[in-house]
């Protein structure tokens, strides 16, 4: 009875997330078949600009040359405000499907509490059923108050881990040890009050805008530990790790940073996560060559991302 | 009459007409509190000074500007007089103290004592703070001026009233710039933030816009049309001195200025587009945020000074996006409406306002999280544009056309408190609130 209420109510959203992935499969290779498109339009104008240089100092320039460019520079506008439209149709669906999956997330959770598993493993805590982390592991990780979230007695809030961390051996990394993960607490439950996932997610995004950087630390932190499966998870492990980057704790942010393009390689925000990691990097004294080295992978795996440009520029600044 | 006495009156006046408690009449009487609790405070002193015989009564006028300032806080509610088991006028220097238990009775939070008196050629305010429950004295100041300075004087108190109940800073003593056209041209004045005092900074004939205040309030940077190419200036407050900080070929436009002061945030079209780069403060360290062909302006900081809002049509329409100030972390918040523009980050982090074109070809004052949910419409006569935060985040300042001419308004953050600040026949907009 609860497996069909629950997939009665879920099933219409995942058709949902599935036609909105297609939608989006189609136009990102639409608008990355135009943005190629531009390129060679631009190369072709380029090359057709230098002939008329040439032309012009041979004194040859002719009218055919001349209707050529002009409209291959009319053909290239209009590109280019197909591109832009495409690039916003991209955009809205990017939206509409982070919706979605929001939505599913909270569907999630009332089917949870109305199917009286409050702990569901693989989907976010029930409101009114907290998750108790388990006990602090020997030698790990201290326990601490968090002075931005409210969480109710006997819930204890992952502690904000310390700067001094070692750094995660992303290819050869420093040549610290692996640094031990957070411990990720178990799923028992308790009776209580938790704040929703958005908004413990939006309450640590402000305070990091705001610039209470602790504040966040620990918001994400919890966000992370008690709803590990929601669709906004990638991005409360990014601004965790631009938290620390924020506050200048560089070796906390590498390693944050890192998580993204390990845990979650589909995430959009892996790009921004890499070029960060990177400058994260070439803050360190003697770590210029882990900082390049990102950039280059960067480069690589998101070759055509306006951070491949950044990473670009800043290799060759260096 | 606000609110709460509104409520405490039609109280009274049930209480008054229902039957006398017998034992078997029950009445329920449900007061629905209002979304924002203002602390009750009394104002008493300011006796009637007059400079000459038959001249205006300045300590009626002192009064007046010290309730509007602590009114229009947003966080004190001022108790009318009518109210009072005393005559506040008859509490003389000194006397504060013997009328705090009537207060207390009153459910009163505080006690603002102020007083006028000449002293030579100048005036002198005395402003005195008491905490009611307490019975204590928080803290007293002393201001003098001349008459021509009595609204600084007035405004500089109830920021000190402000600050010593509430530990914030308040706004009285802020100033707003804005542009203003005249004779085909466009010039930049500054105002008091209730909108008096208006005095020009700019008088060069030419399109002035865009005025930005530093964020110690020393620096006033624009774009001015004085050369002939938009370019970009910083005005020296203080000195009046002019530099010329961005003169690129092309737009040197809509700056805004980095929480630290060091960088602006401006658009640039010297590389084709319209871009938005940040820039130190001399035009150099020159730095590119956004890509591409399309328009991208308006760059408004975070308070961490860690990211920019800006107004972009890179996706075919003009909307709201958000980018790390590493030029990283593109995303795009609004997503209703052809039309979204003029984002600033209000400096309590937590909302971006807005404008926003929803049918009708006028524009409306909105209000989004951080991440583009919650929208809130904050206006809905005639069309308003240019929002702009108050430093402490409880007020926006805009433009509006609803009265026929652009002129400029103040609301508070939750769209109540409506209150026009310009009022020439000319067209006045582009208001920016001054730390």
């Amino acid at each position: 009875m609860g497996e069909m209420m629950e997939r009665y109510l879920t099933w219409p959203l995942l058709v949902g997330v599935a036609l909105l992935i297609n939608a989006c499969v189609v136009t990102s290779e639409q608008f990355q078949a135009l943005q190629q498109d531009v390129r060679s339009l631009r190369g072709d104008v380029n090359a057709l600009g230098q002939g008329g240089v040439i032309g012009r100092e041979g004194g040859q320039e002719g009218e055919g040359g001349t209707f050529r460019q002009t409209g291959a520079v009319a053909r290239l506008e209009e590109l280019a405000t197909e591109t832009r439209i495409l690039q916003g149709q991209l955009e809205e669906n990017s939206y509409r499907l982070s919706e979605i999956s929001q939505r599913l997330d909270e569907t999630e959770m009332k089917v949870a509490r109305l199917l009286g598993e409050p702990g569901r493993p693989g989907r976010s805590a029930t409101a009114g059923q907290v998750p108790v982390p388990s006990p602090p592991v020997p030698g790990g990780l201290p326990q601490a108050s968090s002075p931005g979230q409210t969480f109710p007695p006997g819930v204890s809030p992952v502690p904000p881990s310390g700067a001094s961390q070692p750094l995660p051996p992303r290819g050869g990394g420093l040549s610290s040890p692996q640094s031990p993960r957070v411990a990720i607490p178990r799923q028992p439950v308790m009776q209580g009050s938790l704040p929703s996932p958005e908004k413990v997610y939006k309450d640590s995004l402000t305070d990091y805008t705001k610039g209470n950087y602790d504040l966040a630390i620990s918001g994400f932190k919890n966000y992370l530990t008690f709803f590990p499966k929601t669709s906004l998870v990638p991005n409360a492990q990014y601004w965790l790790a631009e938290s620390y980057y924020s506050q200048r704790k560089y070796l906390a942010a590498i390693r944050e940073f890192d998580k993204l393009d390990k845990d979650y390689p589909g995430s959009t925000k892996v790009p921004s996560a890499m070029l960060k990691q990177a400058y994260a990097y070439l803050e360190l004294p003697g770590e210029t060559a882990q900082g390049q080295r990102v950039l280059r992978e960067l480069m690589a795996k998101f070759p055509r991302s306006r951070e491949a440009r950044l990473a670009q520029d800043r290799l060759e600044r260096l | 009459m606000t609110g709460l006495w509104r409520i405490l009156l039609l109280l009274l006046v049930l209480w008054g007409g229902m039957p006398p408690a017998n034992g078997s009449a029950q009445v329920d009487i449900t007061v629905t509190r209002r979304a924002v609790q203002r602390i009750p405070v009394v104002v008493v002193g300011l006796q009637p000074l007059q400079l000459v015989s038959g001249g205006a009564d300045l300590a009626a006028r002192a009064e007046s500007i010290l309730k509007g300032d602590l009114e229009f806080s947003t966080i004190f509610e001022v108790l009318p007089p009518v109210f009072l088991p005393f005559d506040s006028k008859e509490i003389r220097l000194g006397e504060e103290k013997k009328v705090l238990p009537s207060l207390n009775q009153l459910k009163v939070q505080a006690l603002v004592a102020a007083y006028l008196t000449k002293q030579g050629k100048d005036l002198v305010l005395e402003g005195r703070v008491y905490n009611v429950p307490r019975g204590a004295f928080v803290g007293g100041t002393r201001y003098f001026g001349d008459v021509k300075a009595l609204r600084t004087m007035v405004h500089r108190l109830a920021d000190e009233v402000v600050f010593r109940l509430t530990g914030e800073r308040g706004v009285a003593s802020t100033r707003i710039a804005y542009a203003s056209v005249e004779k085909g041209a466009t010039e930049l004045y500054l105002m008091d933030y209730d909108g008096h005092n208006s005095v020009l900074v700019t008088g060069n004939r030419s399109i002035n816009l865009s005025p930005r205040f530093s964020p110690d309030g020393k620096l006033l940077a624009y774009t001015s049309y004085r050369d002939g190419n938009p370019d970009l200036y910083l005005l020296n407050l203080e000195t009046g001195r002019r530099k010329k900080v961005s003169a690129l070929p092309g737009l040197n436009i809509s700056p805004a200025w980095s929480p630290d002061g060091r960088w602006l945030a401006l658009s640039l079209s010297k590389d084709g587009g319209t871009n938005v780069y940040m820039m130190g403060l001399n035009g150099k360290k020159l730095r590119r945020l956004t890509n591409g062909l399309g328009i991208s302006v308006a760059a408004s900081f975070s308070p961490n000074g860690r990211q920019i809002v800006f107004t972009s049509d890179r996706g075919g329409s003009p909307q709201i996006y958000v980018i790390d100030v590493e030029g990283t972390n593109l995303r795009r918040l609004s997503f209703q409406g052809d039309y979204n523009a003029s984002p600033h980050w209000s400096p309590r982090g937590d909302k971006i306002a807005f404008i926003s074109d929803r049918g009708g070809g006028s524009f409306q004052i909105y209000l989004m999280n951080l991440d583009g949910s919650g929208v809130q419409q904050m206006t809905t006569v005639g069309s308003n544009e240019d929002p702009a935060w108050s430093p402490d985040g409880r007020h926006l300042v805009f433009s509006s056309n609803r009265s026929g001419t652009k002129d400029v308004y103040v609301m508070h953050a939750d769209g109540s408190g409506l209150k026009r600040l310009t009022r020439s026949a000319l067209n006045n907009f582009a208001p920016n609130w001054s730390p």
